[in-house]
Parts: C-alpha cells; structure tokens; sequence
C-alpha cells in the first residue's frame, strides 16, 4: 500500500484556482472535484505555552454540519497524538472539562492547573481533487485549501489569506504527480504545509520564545556583580507584570503562583548579594519587593488549599466529608472576595507607581559603590554557592531524628537559597553540572517541601478550628489533622537519608571541584 | 495477510465482476486490499480504469517478486491497489512449468506482500492447468461462482475431483450461487441439490442482473453507480459472508 510522499505548497498569493486549474487541463484530461470541507479551527495553549514549549499544538475544530467539535493534539510538524470528541460547541478552558480520553491524560500531565486560550484562528475550506485521464482513472490527487488565519488577541484583527497546494502521487502513476509540480511551478511560492504552526504564529505576529524567559538567565561572567544583578532583575519583572492581566481576569491560579514564583526570584538574588548594593538602597528595594508580595500571601494560601480539595477529601472516610465540604465552601468564597481585593490594588494608582519605580531601579546603571558590586559576576557566583552548600552540609551533619521541627525547617531555607544561586548562575557552568547538582538538591527538596506543606497544612487548619464551627466540621478537621500529622511523622523519616546522600563525601567532592576557586 | 482467489473452470460465470466488488468492499471496510488480474483478458484492469502495463515482465522468475510490485498501481479507491493484467501472464503457466516445487511459487512470491496488504485477490483465467495449482496452494480460500445448470454442477463436481485427486484440502473451497434467475425452475432445483449434497455453499446468492453488466459502461464496482439496487447489497452481504471465512 506504500503511501507516496505528499508534497505541499504555498502558492504565490496572486494565483487563484482557476489560472492553476487552467493550466492543469493542457496536461490532464479532466479534472474533477472530489470532496469539499469547511472547517473553523482554533489553535489553543496555556499562556505559557506549555504544549508549544513541548513541541505539541492542540486544535479544536469547531463543529461542521452533523460533525461534532473534535480535539486534536499534534506534533509541530503536523502529525495526529491523540484526538477525542467534544461534548461542548466550545473548546475546553481546563483538562477537567474533557471527558476521559487518553487526549485528556496527555493534556492533564502537560498543562496541570493552566488555562487554555485559543491564540488564533483559522477558517479552511479543503478541496479534494483528481487528475483523470481520458478513460476517466484518477492519476494524482491534489488538495487545495483556502485558509483565512488571525490572531486571536487584537480585536482589530487582520485576516491572512493563503492557499496551499498539496500533491498526492499514486503508486504507479508517481510520472503524473511530478507532471503537475513541473506544470504548476511558476505559481507555487514555497514548500510549505497548510498546517504548520510556524506560519500560523508568523502570520499572528506571536513568538512564544520572546514572550517566555530565557532558559537559563543569560550573564556576562565579567560583568560586575551589581549590573547582573539590575540586568537579571529587569527581564524577570517583566515577567511578574506579564501575569498580571490573567490576575485580575482571575484565569487560573497558575498566573498568581508565577507572579510570585517570580517576584521571589528577584527578591531572592537581591538578597543573597544585597552586599551589592548600599544598605539604604537595599533596605528601600526590600520594603518595595515585600509590599507586592504581602498582598499576594493571603490569596495563594486560599488557592493551594483549594487545589488539595480532593486529596483531603479523599484522605477521609465517607461520613466526614460533608463536614468537610462546609469548610471548602467558605473557603471559596473567601478566596473569591480575595481575589477581588487583590485585583482591585493590582489596578491601582498606589501599585502602579511602586511598579514604575522597581522597574525604573532595575533599569538604571549599576552604582558599584561596594566591593561585591564590582566584583566579576562568575567570581561572585562560585563563591556564594559553595559557601551555601558548605553551610547545608554542616547543618545537615547537627540534625538527628530527634532535632526540633525548626531546625529542619531552616535547612529546607538553606536549600532553597542554594537553588536560585544555582538557577540564576547556571548560564555560567557547563549546563550537566547545574543539571546534576540541581536534580540531587530538587530531590531532597521535594522531601522537605513536603514536611514543611504538611506542618502548613496543619496551622491552616488549626487556625480554622480556633473560629466558630460546627459539629460536622469540627469532627472532619480534628480527622485531617491527626492524619496530617501522622504523615509528617512518615516524611521526617525521610529527611534523614535524603541529607545524607546530600552531603555524603562524593557530592562534596563534586561541589567542591565545580565550585570552589 | 490473507490470499482469496477468484476460481472458475467455466468461463462466463461473473468472476471478475465478483472479484472488483469483493476487492471493493474489503477495501471499503479498511483491509488494504491488492487485487492481482491473471486473466490476460484483463477485464477487472478495466473495470478500474487501469491500463495494462507496457513494459515487459522480467523472464526470469527468480525476479518476478520484483516484477511484481513495479506493476502495482493504486485504484481510485482508498487501500486498493491493483496489478493489472497483462500480456505475459500467458506465460505465467510455462514459467511454472519450468521450475521445481512450481506449486509453491506463487505463494513465496505472494508472502512479501505481507507488510503492505491485509488481503490479496487473485482473479485467475478459466482454466487447469499449472497457474491454477500454483493459485490453489497459494490461497488461504477459494472462492468459485456457480451458475445453478446442470452443466456449471457438472464442472464444478469436476473441480471437487480434481482437488480429490491432487490431495488438496477440500476446506479451501467456498462456492456460491452466481447469475440466479429464481424464476427459472432449474435454477431453483440444481441450487437445493447442489445445496443438500455439498455444505460449502454460502448462504449469500448474487442475482442475476443488469446492474452487474452495467459495470462495463461505468467503469466502477456496483456500489458507485447503483447503491440501493439489489445486486449491490448482494455483493455486500457475499463479501461480509466471505470475510467471517477468512478470519
């Protein structure tokens, strides 16, 4: 059955069907119109471009005639993973409103908590044809599709016109499809597929690796510490501010955790070098840097123990669980009027100012009024990572099992400052050894994330019982607790081998020839 | 893979008309289907529109395989693809003839189309001779049209012989009843005697018709120029009959 490789085309946009037709009757007999397709698609992603960033596009094709709407995910060139019917006459905002399909699972595993968005748009109409001969065979098929394509954002949107060519030679008659190639050369633009998405992002004037940040930050090594600093700052409060319109429309909880996720960054690696600046300098960024990230603090809090709604239900038996429910329900509301109150300062005269002046700061040329401000960015990098990871080694060597939940919870600091060093720095070592040393540290991470989510876990709900409950509620959050608790009892198990492959003496060994001058 | 022959000793009796519609619905129900004309008449060539090839056949059969697959060409219908009849298949009996094991060869020759078909059809020429045996041993089943007269239950006892004879397996044999005119009292008594004696008659009849010999004029299996008439759904039924069979 050995299908033949297809070619498609960009035809040259002055050439309509008809001078194409008209040339294809000097060779071919007849020509006669197969089939005819109209379809609306539109092309969606999470505003990070999860599925793009991972070489994948969704397409929702909009329902035609008595064809319902259908899912599509594809590999960038074109080639169907998975598709899956929608119930809906709109395409899907989250994963959960698909039912189950293994598209769905495809589409869980990538886009977690993020919201789709359609990016553009795109109407078709798909022309199947054959070229007969005189007995009437079908010697080569050809496509023909018109596609009118915009972008989904602007709302004066200009529509692109294109027609594609595509050329489907048949076995033993493989003569004939080089025949019309030959015969149609001199309207055909480019080989090119009327799918690809590279043309589509073009033609939507979109760049999804623009609008992302670079991966890893790049540094100069010789730039004075200071000016990498303000550098690096600048191109991830661009990013904070990106998130915010998602904030205030209220998306998803994604764009609220990559604000702080962000914003953190910046505070972080101010932090860890604040030598770098004069301490009435630094102390003024601080407050500025905090003040946006307090107002966020309640709001995230809500959303995370929202997100945990079903594994706490499903941790409790049957009879607890509607007690539980009249907690998740206040808790919603809750969230939602914090919500409102953060979009409301997000959008306010006070907010913007202190964003006008943060980024004016990053913007403006490096004082280098101290040593560490001067001194080469590559230098000041292996310096402060070896000196956190010593400090994690020593730390790790005091805690025994019966060492003070405090204690660990300093450690599980020590590691996260340890991780921007080594984040912001990575664009200055050879990329496995960030690789290395970060999936080892990601790997105890994990572990004290853990303990600590569930030591938070445990005061939030305290702090619940402390307000006025009822009966049901009261009985479900003493259950939670107790279970909580127990599996902290289990994670702090796990903390004690995980510091020690840590810090056991190879991994020293490698940290300090990787790092230590 | 599977391999079903078309198989007639009589002439006339709408083999190739059976095999374009079998190759037609098999195709149409997702088997990638090769339909190989061995009639050096070429009709069922024709019906598809397929002119027979030019160029001649190696004339050494160790490269017939290769032959083979240069002549396929693709039909208008999606996962059919045919190798027209062509003149040198007249010699396909003597090239047999002059090898060893000649029986085995075309089901050799047919096993490399294992990666690209799901069923092959053979439409073979109204004869005995070395073509058919090397058909017989390379068919997973037989399928014979059977005019119900004295004289088509005459030859087809002749076929039962033969297979007698030559020790091939019975089993591979389907008959069924072609070109019935059930308002004719001997087609009605040769069907029931043929029936009550031999158990390898389908159940599927293919009527009479003059859909079937309009296929000349259109140039296309029955389906595409007269859908709802009833020697379209008999081919229908007769093709999902046979496929049960070949599974």
């Amino acid at each position: 059955m050995n299908s033949l490789q297809e070619s498609s085309w960009l035809v040259k946009n002055k050439s309509g069907f008809q001078a194409l037709e008209k040339r294809l009757l000097k060779v071919f007999q007849q020509l006669t119109e197969e089939d005819r397709q109209v379809q609306e698609k539109l092309y969606l992603d999470a505003f990070d471009w999860n599925l793009w960033r991972k070489s994948l596009q969704l397409v929702f094709l909009a329902p035609e005639g008595d064809q319902g709407a259908r899912l599509e995910l594809q590999k960038l060139d074109g080639e169907l993973l998975e598709t899956a019917p929608v119930a809906a006459r709109k395409p899907p905002v989250f994963w959960w409103d698909l039912q189950a399909s293994p598209l769905r699972k495809l589409l869980q595993k990538h886009l977690g908590v993020c919201s789709l968005k359609a990016w553009g748009k795109v109407q078709e109409d798909r022309c199947q044809l054959a070229c007969r001969d005189e007995e009437g065979k079908i010697l080569v098929r050809l496509l023909w599709v018109t596609q009118a394509a915009y972008p989904t954002h602007a709302e004066e949107t200009p529509h692109h016109y294109q027609n594609y060519l595509t050329i489907q030679p048949l076995r033993g008659y493989e003569a004939a499809a080089r025949k019309v190639e030959k015969c149609l050369a001199s309207f055909l633009q480019e080989p090119l597929k009327p799918d690809s998405p590279e043309q589509l992002l073009l033609l939507c004037k979109l760049d999804p690796a623009a609008e992302l940040l670079p991966q890893p930050l790049p540094l100069d090594p010789q730039a004075a510490t200071e000016t990498a600093l303000r550098q690096a700052a600048s191109l991830l409060f661009a990013q904070v501010r990106r998130y915010e319109a998602g904030l205030v429309a209220d998306l998803d909880t994604e764009y609220l955790h990559q604000y702080r996720v962000n914003l953190r960054r910046i505070r972080s690696i101010f932090s860890l070098m604040k030598a770098a600046l004069p301490s009435e300098v630094w102390l003024e960024l601080k407050e500025r840097l905090a003040q946006l990230a307090r107002t966020t603090n309640q709001l995230r809090d809500l959303d995370v123990f929202l997100l945990d709604q079903q594994a706490f239900m499903a941790l409790l038996p049957e009879a607890f669980r509607p007690g539980l429910q009249e907690l998740f329900d206040q808790i919603l509301v809750e969230r939602n009027q914090e919500q409102k109150l953060l979009a409301r300062y997000l959008l306010s005269e006070d907010y913007e100012k202190n964003c006008r002046w943060l980024d004016a700061f990053f913007n403006q040329p490096a004082l280098l009024e101290t040593p560490l401000a001067t001194t080469p960015v590559a230098q000041t990098a292996s310096r402060k990572i070896w000196k956190r990871y010593r400090r994690i080694c020593r730390t790790a060597g005091e805690i025994t099992a019966t060492t003070p939940d405090e204690e660990v919870h300093e450690l599980r600091i020590e590691c996260k400052k340890l991780r921007y060093l080594l984040d912001f720095f990575a664009s200055l070592y050879p990329p496995e050894q960030v690789a290395r040393h970060l999936k080892s540290l990601k790997r105890l991470q994990t572990i004290l994330g853990n303990f600590n989510d569930l030591t938070q876990q445990q005061a939030f709900l305290l702090e619940r019982l402390e307000r006025q409950t009822s009966s049901d509620l009261d009985a479900a959050l003493h259950g939670l607790i107790t279970l909580l608790y127990q599996q902290q009892l289990q994670e702090r198990a796990k903390v004690m081998a995980a510091l020690e492959a840590f810090a056991a003496p190879q991994m020293q060994a490698d940290f300090k020839a990787s790092y230590k001058e | 893979m599977k391999t079903l022959a078309i198989y007639s000793m009589k002439g006339g009796v709408g083999k190739t008309a059976t095999s374009v519609n079998l190759a037609y619905w098999a195709a149409r129900s997702g088997l990638k289907t090769l339909l190989i004309d061995l009639d050096p008449q070429g009709a069922s060539s024709f019906y598809f529109r397929i002119k027979p090839a030019k160029k001649n056949w190696g004339k050494r059969f160790f490269k017939a395989y290769e032959n083979l697959l240069k002549q396929i060409k693709a039909s208008d219908y999606e996962h059919l693809d045919i190798i027209p009849a062509h003149l040198s298949f007249r010699n396909f009996d003597v090239i047999l003839d002059g090898l060893n094991k000649r029986k085995g060869r075309l089901r050799k020759i047919l096993k490399g189309m294992k990666k690209e078909y799901d069923l092959v059809i053979l439409d073979c020429p109204p004869s005995i001779g070395h073509l058919s045996e090397a058909v017989f041993t390379a068919a997973d089943q037989l399928l014979v049209p059977v005019i119900p007269t004295t004289l088509s239950e005459r030859t087809f006892e002749q076929l039962l012989d033969f297979f007698r004879e030559e020790d091939y397996s019975k089993k591979k044999i389907l008959a069924f009843f072609s070109l019935v005119q059930n308002q004719k009292s001997m087609h009605k008594n040769t069907q029931e005697s043929l029936r009550s004696k031999h158990s390898l008659f389908l159940k599927s009849v293919i009527p009479f018709s003059a859909d079937v010999e309009n296929m000349g004029e259109h140039r296309a299996p029955v389906d595409q120029f007269a859908r709802n008439k009833p020697a379209n759904k008999a081919y229908y039924e007769l093709w999902k009959e046979v496929a049960r069979k070949l599974k």
